[in-house]
């Protein structure tokens, strides 16, 4: 008996080796291990995590627009604390959908040189892999810009940085980095990233060198790095330098843009502003519209008086009505092109460029840049054309208020109206760095920044 | 192949005798008078002393000597004799007397309870010699309840089985406690004729089911290794028996069903709910709405009046009584008179089976028509069965069956959908059927005044919501079908040593279909919105005619086992041996289609462009995209498997039994499934009744067993390297995208549990009492969780083997049995005790506020505390001032509610205990008197929390003023209020984080404890041996279920066991006839 029950355990051992090829087969149909090019393509062209959610913090706390108390009182008390920049705002989305690209972008840096060709290229392998180094500097850069205190070059460098979370091991979570590091890693991350990028992407949803460049050129602003700022400014422009005629628009239609329109060069939405943004709530700021002037086509292309005099916008580039865009458009690398000239004293080249822009938002051979102007003033000029073309767009404008607060000239009390209360955000408030989220300090010890 | 299904054993009493009548001499009586001689032993040969002699229909009667033996002075040459002994199964016999001595052996009764065989699915086992844990529902005490479902027929019926309705689910089943913490199934493994079953559980008819057993320890369910974690529930279903005359039996039943009480939660009523209404309008709330003209968002009736009464339009008196008329209406009775109706399940089934010496079968057919309380939510079931067994050769047996089932399911009800836009609830004052029952414009997606201006544009279809005619408009089915065939063959090799090989396919195709005829507002709004105009010309981007839906899935399974058995025995010794090897394949495929212009007479249909971003009517929005949702998926997962088990039984005293089994699967990858150590058990039982020297008569029968072993989860969901899962194609770009479905988690391993058991099982006096009690340690290490992670690693929560959790327990049976008079009363109690403890928390605890909060559903990992725990904030009270609630902080009161939901300090929480009963059973009582019986079976469950619901101020008080809770009426009004409340005062603007605080502090939680009246049964049965008649025997049964709660621990109105709406009381009535 004994043999024989020994004979059938054999038999089943032998029966298991054979099982290997019969296990391989994979579980779900559409799960797969990243083994091609493609798949890591899949994972950059994840809409939802890489492009939809970029930051909506700064956006709700900037100053280009204004709510009804009734709508302010009808948000989340998230929303509410950081309209009115109170002292415990908090703003824990975009702090994960940033972290939620950074992952996504060290999966493909992973994988990237691992992956097989799957009938691509090598020249696809480069791509994926700028791709990843791109949405990482961008995601890093938009994270630093809402959790670190503002950082230019020569400044002294603070404890305040992100995190640099470089690797997709999930068990490796690292502390928060100085602001000079962080400052380090995004432009390491976007020169690498402009290195493996093709000139230019056949759909605007896909970061390109073209994008890489525009992004380097804002960040370069950002950090007072003009020749840098003018370099990569030009370098996009190089690729593309097509505008849209703002005169061959209807201003009658709800909007006169449409996505991904030719001066788009990488698509991006603030999805996280949706409930503040929203065209029926988001009144636009009345001094800032007062500057548009009647010859403006801006003037009726981006806004539309609503019926209780209240101004509404619909200049969005994403075009929906209710939440901003936050991509990178060709006419902010016009703009940054334009002030980092002027910061290095080329005056001249700085009319010239301005111009070149603004021919296409004013009524046909109505405008140049007044001829008296020159360095200060036309700095100031060039300051409020920046300030009437991107407003509600994702990121800019609160990125302005901390870097112009530095320079004394520029900088600005910030005030909200809501029934009976005043409040108001004075420049350099460390409130303009925002806190991180409570559980992250919770749960990994992070060093809260200081209120 | 397939196996012998019938567990030929069962409770019924299984009478039978041998006479030997001896022909000592022949002799011929010519007396009237005459006397009859004979000996009675029972069928261990042993004498049997006192036994009662009886002649049938007589007063005669007389017992038997020390030997055994009588006589008996008749005056009647033939009769009947009735042989009783308590203890014995009673026989009768009939006689000629011819001064024959008879010999007459009675069978002990004690088979009665001896005889169960168990099915583990691969083997079945006596459960006098059997180890392990098993729980045994015989056909008697299954088809007890009534009911089209085989599940919910065994709620407290069996010890250790909890069935957990706290998500509003009937059908949750819990065995022994917590041994996977929420991410891996906690259901047991559901085995229908010996292979797990893949499909719809609800296409068995439960007419067809034998039996039900239980697997609760490792001895049990080890067999079934990776799977069985969670124990594993064995359905046997019914089979032909050899040598059993033809016989036909009919079933038909019919249950009502109560129509849902939909005011058990408690709401704001309407009139509150308009002065609400006002006040918001009157902070401005609904101005950016009314004012906006390019979406035209739906504002409720009372908004638009009190607008027009704003603006003039609408006098002083006018809107006062205009409002009044609003504030006299509750949606509710609309609903529950045009919307929700009393139910009517009704069964009807047939069953002919019987067998020759070499042959049996059995046929079934069944059919049930159940009519949901819900208007509209219709099932037809038709059942097909078929199951055959023949002997073609001596020592050769085939099994093969076939089981089909056809179901039915209409879901024409319209309740979900009765939503102003997505997600925000109806105002509760729509008027939904006018007087004369008629169906009534409510608001939908697009402001009324606005579908004013458009009605009657050429180009615009009807674009108004009239919830009542959905209801008869509504077309959406879903049509699921599944095929079990079976076969099974065994060849008898040598004597005790048998093999067999078996193989099952399952086949469950599924058709889910919606259609929205050209009437339905889904489709005239969908075709309104994409409708554009060029000049003269109206372009209807998505073509005139209705919509259908469709998604078809398929699921595939094949199985295969070989095995080899042996049972032997060697004078005192017996063997009984398994060992065999497994494969598994089951296969999900499954797509949806979206097809537009459809027409379902003529089969029209049409393409439309669902590519581009097309404009929108009106510039309603921006451009957008026809939706369609066309997709495929497919899964496919395969399990290879071998198994060894075997039992040793010395002098039918002393049993050991060992176990082993090793699973590989295409789930983990190659090197998981080699670090995979083989699941196994032993056990050992004694039978010490059986031991020479137990003399002990009060306790008849008493056996001690024990067993030890491990049983495995798999998570099917995890890996240890990154994957990713494609999702179609992205909305903007339209590219095919992936997400991250797995971050790499290389020390991902499969969930382990340990079971220990000791059980005693007795027999009193004679079984005028038996049962049986249990003790477990069921201790599951690794189990896989979803842990909180910081987001900065890129994700939320990383599934990981996160926790020890212990379970330790009793299940305790008792059954007993007593006549007096002709009546009999049976009493069953079951009695399950279960505490669970995380025993160790492999993660460091990183955020106490995810602890908190939920409803208990949700498992929190705390070490020291049971898995599902219920914790709170820390409750000091109400602000005598202001009505804010306040927690603590550090054990300081505070009322900064950021922090208190977000960065909580232990000390600052409150530990309640468990969201899952500790001890729970029931207890049935059973009268019958001739062929009545009566019986009623009390559940309770007892040693739990949970949370009620309560108010949400920012829901209540956002734009879309849902969720309006009637603790509204309990809130802090004026100082002095918080002495009787704890529900926080009104504020404006809310607060989030302090309706959340609130909601998940310790006021909110309440006791669970309760005793409910689970069902009764009522009886009436007649049988007939006469051989002439037609039927055999006749059984009418009343049947209650649901019949409410007889106490319970909270003080509140609520029932510990419903969220939203209780289950509804049913009342059935049926008949069983045999023919």
């Amino acid at each position: 008996m004994r043999s024989i029950l020994l004979n059938i355990i054999c038999l089943l051992g032998l029966l298991q080796f054979g099982c290997t090829e019969y296990l391989d087969e994979k579980p779900d149909q559409s799960l797969a291990i990243p083994r091609y090019i493609r798949d890591l393509q899949a994972l950059m062209d994840y809409e939802d995590r890489m492009l939809m959610h970029y930051p909506a913090a700064g956006d709700v706390a900037a100053d280009y627009y204004y709510l009804t108390e009734a709508d302010w009182e009808a948000r989340n008390v998230d929303v509410r604390n950081t309209y009115i920049w109170d002292e415990n705002a908090q703003n824990r989305q975009d702090w994960t959908y940033g972290y939620y690209r950074i992952f996504y972008s060290n999966v493909v840096l992973d994988h990237i040189d691992k992956v097989d060709l799957g009938g691509q290229s090598e020249t696809n392998r480069d791509n994926v892999k700028g791709q990843a180094y791109f949405f990482r500097g961008m995601a890093l850069f938009q994270l630093a810009e809402l959790y670190c205190p503002y950082y230019s070059i020569g400044m002294e460098d603070s404890e305040y940085g992100l995190p640099l979370q470089l690797e997709s091991d999930i068990n490796e979570l690292v502390n928060r980095s100085s602001v000079k590091e962080t400052y380090k890693q995004i432009i390491e991350d976007l020169t690498l990233a402009h290195q493996y990028l093709p000139e230019k992407s056949h759909t605007a949803v896909r970061p390109s060198k073209e994008a890489a460049y525009a992004l380097l050129a804002r960040i370069n602003l950002v950090i007072g790095d003009y020749e840098k700022g003018l370099k990569y400014a030009d370098l996009a422009l190089n690729v593309d330098n097509e505008l849209i005629d703002y005169g061959e628009l209807d201003a009658n239609l709800p909007f006169p843009f449409t996505l991904l329109n030719k001066e788009v060069i990488f698509y991006g939405v603030s999805l996280g502003t949706a409930s503040v943004h929203n065209q029926t709530r988001a009144k636009v700021d009345t001094l800032l519209f007062e500057k548009f002037k009647e010859i403006d086509l801006r003037k009726s292309l981006f806004f539309v008086k609503e019926g209780d005099k209240t101004i509404k916008y619909k200049g969005d580039y994403n075009a929906t009505g209710t939440s901003i865009f936050g991509g990178l458009a060709r006419d902010e690398v016009f703009l940054i092109k334009a002030e980092c000239e002027v910061r290095l004293d080329k005056d001249s080249d700085a009319r010239h460029t301005l111009n070149h822009l603004l021919k296409n938002r004013y009524v046909a051979g109505s405008y140049g840049v007044p001829d008296d102007l020159k360095s200060e003033s036309l700095l100031s000029y060039v300051l409020e054309e920046r300030e009437k073309q991107l407003l509600f767009r994702g990121g800019i404008r609160w990125s302005d208020l901390r870097r112009l607060n530095q320079d004394k000239r520029f900088e600005k009390t910030l005030q909200r109206k809501l029934g009976k209360e005043l409040y108001e955000l004075p420049p350099n408030d460390l409130r303009y760095t925002f806190l991180l989220p409570f559980d992250v300090v919770e749960i990994s010890s992070l060093k809260q920044n200081p209120r | 192949m397939c196996s012998r299904r019938e567990i030929k054993m069962s409770r019924y009493i299984i009478k039978y005798a041998v006479l030997i009548a001896l022909f000592l001499s022949v002799k011929t009586s010519v007396f009237a008078q005459s006397i009859i001689r004979g000996r009675v032993q029972s069928n261990s040969s042993e004498v049997v002393e006192n036994a009662t002699i009886t002649l049938k229909g007589s007063q005669i009667k007389t017992v038997t000597n020390k030997e055994g033996e009588f006589t008996l002075n008749v005056n009647v040459k033939k009769g009947t004799l009735v042989v009783s002994k308590l203890g014995f199964s009673s026989f009768e016999l009939d006689f000629e007397n011819n001064n024959l001595p008879l010999s007459i052996v009675l069978s002990t009764e004690k088979k009665e309870i001896e005889e169960i065989i168990v099915n583990t699915g691969y083997q079945r086992i006596p459960k006098e010699r059997a180890t392990g844990s098993f729980e045994f529902v015989d056909s008697t005490l299954f088809n007890r309840q009534m009911g089209s479902d085989v599940i919910s027929r065994l709620d407290g019926i069996m010890p250790g089985l909890l069935f957990d309705k706290r998500r509003g689910n009937e059908a949750a089943m819990i065995v022994r406690g917590v041994a996977s913490l929420g991410l891996t199934d906690m259901r047991p493994l559901v085995v229908v004729d010996d292979f797990p079953f893949e499909g719809d559980i609800n296409s068995i008819n439960p007419n067809d089911v034998e039996s039900v057993t239980l697997l609760k320890d490792a001895a049990a369910s080890s067999i079934w290794g990776a799977k069985a974690g969670n124990g594993v529930l064995v359905i046997t279903t019914k089979k032909g028996k050899d040598n059993t005359p033809w016989q036909l039996s009919a079933i038909a039943n019919s249950t009502f069903i109560q129509k849902p009480d939909l005011y058990y939660s408690p709401r704001i009523n309407s009139k509150d709910y308009i002065e609400l209404e006002q006040f918001l309008f009157d902070k401005g709330t609904y101005n950016s709405m009314l004012n906006n003209t390019s979406n035209r968002p739906p504002l409720t009736p009372v908004i638009e009046l009190l607008e027009l009464h704003k603006q003039g339009e609408v006098s002083d008196n006018e809107l006062e009584e205009k409002l009044q008329f609003y504030s006299s209406h509750d949606m509710r009775n609309d609903l529950s008179k045009y919307f929700y109706r009393a139910g009517l399940n009704q069964q009807y089934a047939l069953n002919l089976s019987g067998g020759g010496h070499n042959y049996s079968s059995l046929f079934s057919i069944g059919y049930d028509q159940n009519s949901a309380n819900t208007v509209g939510r219709d099932l037809t079931r038709l059942t097909l069965n078929f199951q055959n067994t023949i002997r073609p050769l001596k020592n050769l047996e085939i099994d093969m069956g076939v089981r089909y089932s056809l179901n039915d399911q209409k879901n024409n009800h319209h309740v979900g959908d009765l939503q102003m836009m997505s997600g925000r609830n109806l105002y509760p004052y729509a008027r939904l059927v006018d007087e004369s029952g008629n169906g009534l414009v409510v608001e939908k997606d697009l402001r009324g005044s606005y579908l004013d201006i458009v009605e009657g544009r050429e180009e615009v279809l009807d674009w108004r919501y009239r919830p009542y005619e959905e209801l008869s408009l509504a077309d959406n089915t879903i049509k699921k079908s599944n095929i079990l065939f079976n076969t099974r063959v065994k060849y008898q090799i040598l004597k005790g040593l048998s093999g067999e090989m078996s193989y099952q396919y399952e086949y469950q195709p599924t058709l889910e279909r919606h259609h929205y005829s050209d009437k339905t507002y889904f489709t005239r709004n969908l075709i309104n919105r994409f409708t554009q105009i060029n000049g003269a010309n109206i372009n209807h981007q998505i073509p005139l005619g209705g919509i259908l839906d469709r998604y078809y899935s398929n699921i595939h399974g094949h199985s295969g086992r070989g095995q080899a058995n042996y049972n032997n025995r060697f004078g005192q010794h017996s063997v009984s041996a398994i060992a065999g090897f497994e494969l598994r394949h089951t296969s999900n495929r499954g797509n949806s289609y979206r097809t537009f212009g459809y027409d379902d007479d003529l089969l029209l249909t049409s393409l439309v462009n669902s590519v581009d971003r097309l404009p929108v009517y009106d510039n309603l929005s921006g451009g957008a995209l026809i939706p369609s949702f066309n997709n495929e998926y497919g899964t496919v997962h395969r399990l290879v498997s071998s198994y060894i088990n075997a039992a040793y039984t010395y002098n039918d005293r002393y049993t050991f039994s060992a176990s082993a089994r090793r699973d590989a699967s295409n789930l983990f990858g190659v090197k998981t499934n080699d670090k995979w150590t083989p699941l196994w058990s032993v056990g050992g039982a004694w039978n010490i009744s059986n031991e020479p020297f137990y003399q002990f008569d009060l306790i008849s029968f008493l056996k001690l067993r024990t067993t030890y072993g491990y049983s495995g989860n798999v998570w099917a969901n995890g890996a240890a390297v990154t994957t990713i899962d494609y999702r179609g194609v992205t909305r903007t770009a339209r590219l095919p995208y992936a997400i991250v479905n797995n971050p790499p988690n290389p020390d991902l391993r499969w969930e382990n549990i340990r079971t220990i058991n000791v059980g005693v099982d007795f027999g009193l006096n004679k079984n005028i009492l038996r049962g049986s009690i249990e003790f477990y340690q069921k201790k599951a290490s690794d189990i896989i969780n979803s842990v909180t992670t910081d987001p900065t690693i890129g994700f939320n929560s990383v599934a990981r083997n996160s926790a020890i959790v212990n379970n330790t327990g009793l299940d305790i049976t008792l059954d007993s049995r007593l006549e007096y008079a002709g009546v009999t009363w049976s009493g069953h109690v079951n009695l399950s005790i279960n505490k669970n403890t995380v025993e160790k928390y492999l993660v460091e605890p990183n955020s106490y506020n995810s602890w908190v909060g939920g409803s208990g559903s949700t498992i929190s990992p705390i070490v020291g505390q049971p898995a599902y725990s219920m914790v709170s904030y820390k409750w000091k009270g109400l602000d005598p001032e202001t009505g804010d609630p306040i927690g603590y902080l550090e054990g300081e009161p505070s009322k900064d509610y950021a922090r208190l939901t977000q960065a909580i300090a232990l000390e600052d929480l409150v530990f309640h205990g468990t969201a899952l009963p500790v001890t729970f059973g029931a207890l049935r009582n059973t009268f019958s008197y001739k062929g009545f019986s009566l019986s009623a079976n009390i559940q309770f469950k007892s040693g739990y929390y949970f949370r009620r619901e309560t108010i949400n101020y920012t829901s209540l008080l956002s734009p879309s003023m849902s969720l309006s809770h009637g603790d509204y009426y309990q809130r802090w009004q004026k100082p002095g209020d918080e002495i009787n409340t704890t529900v926080p005062s009104m504020i404006y603007p809310s607060n989030n984080r302090r309706d959340e605080f609130y909601r998940e502090s310790e006021a909110t939680v309440e006791r669970g404890d309760h005793i409910r009246l689970q069902d009764v049964n009522f009886s009436y049965s007649i049988s007939n041996n006469n051989k002439n008649m037609l039927v055999k025997s006749l059984t009418a049964t009343l049947y209650a279920r649901h019949l409410g709660i007889i106490w319970k621990k909270t003080k509140s109105d609520l029932d510990p066991e419903v969220r939203q709406v209780p289950f509804p009381r049913t009342i059935g009535i049926g008949v069983n006839v045999k023919f």
